[in-house]
């Protein structure tokens, strides 16, 4: 008896023990992990004109504005990575007002009623503008990431890009959603 | 038994620590475009193990962000019962095979027979031959029409490689046809544009071992293909009395796919497979157990075309040829499938929706005769036409959907089978959604249940019977309180007329023919959560309880003679209750801990064999599942685990015919290696 109860006893202190683990609330999810990387993708994948990217030393600055919906993932995704030898760095914005020279701007979803003031501030500039609500390509964005079917997609306006002096590699038009307005 | 899995962990862990010791390297693809990204990664590993940057553009596609059924607008719009099983759901749960698989469809009834066949119904009326359910592989029909159900055996496919399994359960016989009255089962591959690069997956264990190999690659800028080949073998099941059992089995498949994107609005899809399978001893419809081994094997090729125009408005076309083929099996058998079949949706105006379909499909069939069992007539033709039209309306948009619609299906025996339904949908807001169905379905008698057959001692015979019909009415409720929180909810109830069950014939003793017997009704209900606690702990659970009360039907001639048994069997081969409990734990970014616990009620009318060498129902179950999965580098992943912890053996099902002798499902334990390139 002592030996068939093994099996029981071993399940319910496995049971026990990871029921009191810590689950930290703070780490970032998985879906923001997964747009991340898509971002850096993106540094990776889209040229920006020579002069936008300044001399040597100057950094390649992804930037966010409003809320960090990323935890550190963003900088995890960056760490020691470069765009034509500029290393990648990522600062953050608050608000529209305190938008200031970066390359690639992120726009959470919780700054959909601000969408228009945001993107007027980086219009035609070399600014790559990456979004996540339904409003946003509409609004004058230039990638949009979502979900669809449980994966991560994404939708490109080639003629915003265009607008900004970006080039979409051949690789990014193929695997992207074009969006027509 | 012990010596070998403990070899097989040895090994395994062997092969982790070879893989954690060899050089870190930044994986690279086969180049199949040219490379024109300016990418200029450092190779020094980030913190936290997954690095999702080491992946390719392509491979950050194909990551599960979230699993298709948390995706609530989806779900929601659906007026039915459905589940769908993700890679997510797959991966945690470590079930191994198809049919352990649908284990986790909430009301669906999975026992296992012996270790090489299983008993899977939903809503009742389970058995080896278990009819009422329709099971599709990528809209090809997995049914076997001689003998009138699954041979689960014989459905295999790497996992990986699975795109989602969506079950429905209820009548699905409107838009799927005959044969699928209490549900269907839509086993979806991956398109290979999302199978690409080479794969491997080994599993060791100390039941059963499996090795898929898979690679994919592009022929031209759109069109892509894979190649695969898995290999099983599955050891014995346990006997009470320990004597030695030899329902052991392993099988071959190989497969292909081809997608080619001709268009942003055209896919022509090519795809096909080839197995064979050795088993010893198995549990045959008549016969019960054999102690010979069994051979199978079969193929098919299915081509298939999506034209897509709007999102309202698509057509497609599908065409297969399927080959199954059983040796020795009491009879030599051999069916060969052809099938056509066209559906095309359109919008009329703003708030109609209408789908129609039509299709043909062709059934040869050829027994061989065995010494001692004969089939009559031994060589078939069947066929089948079918069309279907459903219409659906939105009455007011996005908060009230009515669709009805109807199938209509024509056999050569001359009888036309018509399962019309209806469904309503309430969304009263984003959270909540009610809906509502009422549905007739039928099941075509088997070939078997209309032929003259001399399969062992006991002649078989035929009343010609009709089509079984089941009238189904069912309500639905889900919501979403808050966020991270799912609700699902569904009762039903089912009245059969007409079970087709073996009756003595009163004209010729010792004669058994198959006849519209037995009427039956069924109610219960199907109750389901997903708790997604915190980013990194997600909770899920499950709740069914189903009825079935069976008596004679009164206007068989023949009535004083249906054999109690037929109706206590409809009313006692399925659990009273079931519950599961899952719980997916994300110890780190790249490590996860797993656990599922699943109660399976009693069989109250299915008897095995019991340790005092008499036979008793089948008791109730607890399975207490556990594993650890470890992405040890962005393409590795190492698996380990234990099944049905909790015993060391039980048994899910028992003998259904007087010969047959099921076999206890043993505790196992294994380790699963996943590598790509």
């Amino acid at each position: 008896m002592n030996s068939r109860a093994w099996p029981l006893r071993l399940g319910v202190v496995i049971a026990v023990v990871t029921a009191t683990l810590p689950c930290r609330a703070d780490a970032p999810t998985r879906e923001y992990l997964v747009k991340a990387a898509f971002i850096y993708n993106f540094t990776q994948f889209v040229q920006w004109p020579t002069d936008a990217l300044g001399d040597q030393d100057t950094p390649f600055i992804v930037a966010v504005v409003g809320d960090n919906p990323f935890d550190s993932a963003l900088e995890h995704a960056v760490a020691d990575k470069t765009v034509e030898g500029h290393p990648i760095v990522v600062r953050y914005f608050s608000s529209a007002d305190q938008i200031q020279a970066c390359h690639l701007l992120f726009v959470p979803a919780s700054q959909d009623g601000a969408t228009s003031a945001i993107l007027g501030k980086v219009a035609n500039m070399p600014v790559l503008s990456v979004g996540e609500g339904d409003s946003f390509l509409p609004s004058g964005g230039g990638i949009r990431l979502f979900i669809e079917d449980g994966r991560m997609r994404f939708e490109l306006d080639p003629d915003v890009l265009e607008a900004s002096n970006l080039k979409a590699s051949a690789k990014l038009m193929k695997l992207a959603r074009i969006y027509k307005k | 038994m012990g010596l070998f899995w403990t070899r097989t962990l040895c090994a395994s862990f062997l092969i982790v620590v070879v893989c954690a010791l060899a050089p870190a390297q930044v994986t690279t693809r086969p180049a199949t475009t040219q490379p024109d990204g300016k990418k200029s990664a450092s190779t020094r590993p980030s913190s936290g193990g997954a690095d999702l940057t080491n992946l390719s553009l392509e491979d950050l596609m194909n990551v599960e962000v979230t699993s298709v059924a948390k995706e609530p607008q989806k779900i929601a719009d659906a007026p039915a019962a459905v589940t769908v099983i993700g890679q997510d759901d797959i991966q945690r749960s470590q079930l191994g095979s198809i049919p352990d698989l649908l284990r986790l469809v909430p009301g669906m009834d999975v026992a296992q027979i012996s270790a090489n066949s299983w008993a899977i119904t939903s809503r009742g009326d389970n058995g080896f031959l278990a009819d009422d359910l329709l099971v599709l592989m990528d809209g090809r029909s997995l049914y076997n029409a001689a003998f009138g159900g699954v041979t689960w055996n014989a459905v295999n496919y790497p996992l990986m490689d699975l795109d989602r399994i969506e079950v429905i359960r209820g009548p699905g016989s409107t838009l799927w046809g005959s044969n699928a009255v209490n549900g269907v089962v839509n086993i979806i591959t991956k398109s290979s544009k999302d199978t690409q690069g080479a794969l491997f997956d080994v599993t060791g264990g100390s039941q059963s071992d499996i090795g898929n190999v898979r690679y994919g690659g592009q022929i031209d800028d759109n069109t892509f293909y894979r190649v695969y080949s898995q290999y099983q073998y599955t050891g014995n099941g346990e006997q009470v009395n320990s004597d030695p059992s030899h329902d052991q089995w392993q099988g071959m498949q190989s497969g292909f796919r081809v997608d080619k994107y001709t268009s942003p609005e055209d896919i022509l899809t090519v795809q096909g497979d080839a197995y064979e399978q050795q088993l010893n001893e198995t549990t045959t419809p008549i016969l019960g157990s054999q102690n010979t081994p069994f051979f199978e094997n079969g193929g098919d090729v299915l081509g298939r075309w999506t034209h897509t125009e709007s999102d309202r408005a698509d057509t497609s076309v599908q065409a297969y040829y399927d080959r199954q083929v059983l040796s020795t099996y009491p009879v030599g058998y051999e069916q060969d499938t052809y099938d056509i079949e066209f559906q095309n949706r359109f919008p009329i105006g703003a708030i109609q929706d209408v789908t129609w379909g039509m299709g043909a499909r062709d059934y040869f069939i050829r027994m061989t005769d065995n010494p001692g069992f004969t089939a009559s007539p031994n060589y078939r033709n069947e066929y089948i036409y079918n069309g279907f039209v459903q219409d659906q309306v939105s009455i007011v948009p996005n908060r009230l959907q009515w669709s009805f619609g109807t199938k209509l299906e024509y056999n050569n025996l001359a009888n036309l089978e018509v399962e019309p339904s209806t469904r309503l949908l309430w969304t009263p807001d984003e959270r909540n959604s009610v809906w509502a169905a009422i549905s007739r379905s039928t099941r075509t008698p088997s070939i078997y249940e209309e032929s003259q057959l001399q399969l062992g001692p006991v002649p078989i015979g035929t009343d010609d019977p009709n089509a079984e019909t089941t009238d189904s009415y069912e309500v639905g409720y889900k919501v979403q309180p808050v966020k991270p929180l799912t609700l699902d909810a569904t009762a039903f109830y089912n009245s059969y007329s007409g079970l087709i069950v073996p009756v003595p014939d009163l004209l010729n003793p010792g004669q058994v023919d198959y006849e519209n017997g037995v009427d039956a009704h069924s109610y219960g209900t199907e109750v389901s959560a997903n708790w997604q606690v915190t980013p990194r702990c997600r909770l899920g659970a499950s709740y069914s309880y189903l009825m079935t009360r069976a008596q004679p039907e009164t206007t068989s001639i023949a009535d004083d003679f249906i054999p109690r048994d037929e109706t206590q069997f409809v009313e006692g081969s399925s659990p009273r209750n079931q519950f599961q409990v899952h719980c997916y734990l994300d110890l780190l970014s790249n490590l996860q801990f797993n656990t599922s616990v699943y109660y399976v009620d009693a069989l109250s009318y299915i008897n095995a064999l019991a340790t005092d060498g008499n036979f008793q129902s089948v008791p109730s179950y607890i399975r207490l599942d556990m594993n650890l999965r470890w992405q040890v580098k962005p393409n590795v992943t190492l698996a380990v685990g234990v099944q049905n912890l909790l015993q060391n053996r039980h048994y899910e099902f028992g003998n259904v015919f007087s010969q047959a002798q099921s076999t206890e499902v043993p505790r196992t334990v294994f380790a699963e290696l996943t590598m790509s390139f």
